[in-house]
């Protein structure tokens, strides 16, 4: 069926079933699920301005669905994802513009599809090492249990040292943290988001557990609750400079729907350090998938 | 997998083929009746083009949240008979 505003034919069976599968991860993980999500747009014949900016409205509507249910679940810390607000939309222009620059030289698919690999090969290594090192240093059933993680000391290290003004989160059991370090981590955040699309959280859902020290479950829900904001004004943005096809997003977004609930609800059943080892494989595939379609085209079509 | 967490999911799989007829009449009709109108808007009006991208997506995803919902419900009640 062809999509006549990014002008790509694509079977909108396709399309929810990529839906669906992106929605549990997204749910379960916390994450926007463009690891996943990008490459396959990508490899279905969608220009990846387009992938970078359709796959951010999907995102958008997908989160609403997902933040709903862990808000009934409790797990969604709001002051500390409104603070975050601060930093993540100068971070999704300056990317939706280095997105705009990059057009205008047309080298737009490399220069975001090797930066996307780079990015999500370093989030796979890095937490295969600060998992396996958890087990080994807790002996596993411990740390599963009070969900620890290896790289404790650092973020309390961070919170101890921030510059001021600092706040107090109690859903997230942080007496105090500096606020400019948050801001300055939800920049990034966004700066990815606005530049390789989705709401990066294969870079904040890391960052809040090992940077900020909020334990996985609060994570997980209060990165869906940051990115419904910072996907949607990307959406505004990215909608705006042509590189949205929002009915295919609206079609994929039927799949997601149902997914995300589930995904969320399943996070109840799992401790945190067995959700960060499950992520692991996610940016691998999706950092494959994009190699692969930079070498050979578009694979999928 | 924990055993609460494969009883959800089956009852997961009842709703799952309910809600599929529901998705699929609902994005014919999406694609009929919105295709036309939004191309227009992202050749011409891209604002009006943005604005309402935005609101299709969160609303489409509180819409679906509901029926989900509801579908959920549903099934609970004819079980219960």
């Amino acid at each position: 069926m062809l999509f006549p505003i990014s002008h790509v034919q694509i079977a909108p069976a396709y399309l929810v079933a990529l839906g669906f599968v992106v929605g549990v991860f997204g749910g379960f993980f916390g994450v926007g699920g463009s690891f996943l999500a990008g490459p396959v747009l990508f490899g279905f014949g969608l220009p990846m301005n387009f992938v970078v900016g359709t796959d951010l409205a999907h995102i958008a509507g997908k989160s609403v669905v997902a933040a709903r249910r862990h808000h009934k679940l409790g797990n969604i810390d709001y002051r500390l994802g409104l603070l975050m607000v601060i930093g993540t939309i100068p971070g999704v222009e300056l990317g939706a513009q280095l997105i705009e620059y990059l057009k205008r030289t047309a080298h737009v698919d490399v220069v975001v599809g090797s930066c996307f690999v780079a990015i999500l090969l370093a989030t796979a290594a890095f937490m295969t090492w600060e998992t396996t090192k958890t087990l080994r240093a807790s002996r596993g059933e411990r740390a599963a249990k009070r969900d620890l993680n290896y790289l404790r000391r650092l973020s309390r290290w961070i919170q101890r040292v921030g510059p001021p003004p600092y706040v107090n989160l109690p859903v997230s059991n942080i007496r105090r943290l500096s606020v400019p370090v948050l801001v300055l981590v939800s920049f990034v955040g966004g700066l990815f988001s606005g530049f390789l699309g989705g709401g990066a959280g294969y870079i904040r859902m890391p960052s809040l557990i090992y940077i900020v020290g909020v334990p996985t479950h609060v994570a997980v829900a209060t990165d869906l609750f940051e990115i419904i904001i910072s996907a949607g004004y990307g959406t505004i943005s990215h909608a705006l400079k042509g590189n949205v096809d929002i009915l295919i997003a609206l079609v994929m977004q039927t799949g997601a729907a149902i997914g995300a609930q589930i995904g969320a609800q399943l996070t109840e059943y799992y401790k945190g350090v067995q959700i960060r080892m499950a992520f692991i494989p996610l940016p691998i595939i999706g950092a494959a998938l994009i190699v692969y379609g930079l070498l050979s085209g578009h694979p999928f079509q | 997998m924990p055993e609460q967490a494969r009883t959800f999911l089956k009852s997961m799989a009842f709703e799952l083929p309910l809600y599929v007829v529901v998705v699929s009449a609902y994005i014919v009709l999406v694609l009929r009746y919105l295709a036309q109108p939004l191309h227009s808007w992202f050749a011409s009006q891209r604002v009006l083009y943005a604005g309402a991208a935005l609101v299709l997506i969160i609303g489409q995803g509180l819409v679906l949240d509901f029926v989900t919902f509801l579908v959920g419900r549903a099934i609970g009640a004819l079980r219960r008979r």
